[in-house]
């Protein structure tokens, strides 16, 4: 193992449980050791015994910062602003329980007791996530790469499959259904399928924004999310004349154009952030 | 190895010459040779981050920008804190009369 890579391993290591600030200072010391060792004429494999495996290495910074957390945490100065971390994470619960509140009570005129118990469970839920992120206090093995790469890779599938169901849902030119109980069945099946992806997308953006600020998937959830959203909406309102569904597509470019381009707008952003992304992570890791 | 001797010996070599972090890492690591790497650095972190320790940069001639290490006035007073203990420890233990490298 060479010094590029032992250097690329501590990152993907450290990137599973610090912030991209705090792993890259971290990097750059190590990157800094290795080219004193160098200078002192030792090689990269002898350099790389010397700091240990970088599993070995992560480790080790994982569980010094933990012992350290309850001493060195700066106590916060009362009436000081929060850290803008911990704001944006609050309000994008708030935000999250408002939209669940609408996704629950406004489409389905479930009652509105419902889906305020639900709201706050939720709410509870993330916010106690995020608390004991902070505090570390989940367990490793939640924070683990293992955990987050199958977390990552499973959320960006689901995305990119259910995009393309919704599609082809709406690239059918010409949907005719003639057993009018079946259609019903169906599309409150569809109605209850969209509402639970919503709260999948949601939960997963807030997840993402909570503990990875990986901006590709922010942005895709945040799209997609919406995009689900008023699908399910849109097919709320159709149900309510469904013994005329009769869906070509100038009925839903015309009618129904708003909740078409979301969609596209979130495939477009999706696919246009990917490499943007990319490009921009090489760039700084570069410099 | 217990951390508070470890940052008593960081803290030290701060006091003697300001020092960047493969130097300080190298010499804890020669007198510690079980403890790990990242232990160490961890260490100097933390010292950084409660305010005993500041950085500067230097760029020797054919060498690598090195980040320095240098005492703080804070150190400085914990690090007569810990010289304290140490030494109130020190004393404790040799009251037994502890032969050097003594092996029941």
């Amino acid at each position: 193992m060479g010094q590029q890579e032992y250097l690329a391993a501590l990152r993907r290591l450290l990137r599973t449980r610090l912030t991209k600030k705090e792993t890259e200072i971290i990097v750059a010391d190590y990157r800094e050791y290795f080219e004193s060792g160098l200078a002192d004429g030792k090689s990269e494999e002898a350099l790389c015994l010397e700091f240990g495996t970088p599993e070995s290495t992560a480790q080790e910074l994982f569980l010094q910062r933990q012992a350290d957390t309850p001493q060195t945490g700066v106590p916060r100065i009362p009436g000081a602003p929060a850290p803008l971390r911990a704001r944006v994470s609050f309000w994008a619960a708030v935000v999250m329980c408002f939209l669940l509140y609408m996704a629950f009570a406004w489409p389905l005129n479930s009652s509105p007791t419902h889906a305020v118990a639900l709201s706050i469970l939720l709410l509870t839920l993330i916010l106690g996530f995020g608390f004991a992120e902070r505090r570390n206090l989940l367990p490793a093995w939640t924070c683990s790469p293992a955990i987050y790469r199958i977390v990552s890779t499973q959320f960006y599938l689901t995305e990119l499959s259910l995009t393309a169901a919704i599609c082809l849902i709406f690239l059918q030119t010409d949907l005719r259904f003639s057993n009018e109980g079946l259609l019903t069945q169906a599309a409150t099946f569809m109605c209850i399928g969209y509402r639970i992806f919503f709260i999948l997308f949601f939960l997963s953006f807030v997840w993402n924004l909570l503990f990875h600020k990986n901006r590709i998937f922010l942005f895709g959830n945040l799209f997609f999310s919406f995009g689900v959203f008023f699908t399910a909406l849109l097919l709320e309102r159709q149900m309510q004349n469904i013994s005329t569904l009769h869906i070509t597509m100038e009925t839903i470019t015309g009618t129904y154009g708003a909740p078409f381009f979301p969609i596209l707008l979130g495939i477009a952003g999706f696919l246009a952030l990917a490499p943007l992304g990319k490009r921009w992570g090489a760039r700084k890791l570069a410099t | 190895m217990n951390k508070g001797v470890l940052e008593f010996c960081i803290l030290f070599q701060l006091y003697q010459k300001e020092k960047y972090g493969y130097e300080i890492l190298k010499a804890t690591k020669t007198a510690f040779p079980e403890v790990h790497e990242a232990t160490i650095y961890s260490i100097l972190r933390r010292i950084h981050a409660a305010g005993y320790s500041e950085i500067f940069f230097t760029r020797e001639t054919l060498g690598p920008e090195r980040k320095y290490y240098r005492l703080t006035p804070a150190g400085f007073t914990r690090l007569r804190e810990s010289a304290a203990e140490w030494n109130r420890t020190v004393r404790a233990v040799a009251s037994f009369e502890i032969p050097l490298s003594f092996e029941p």
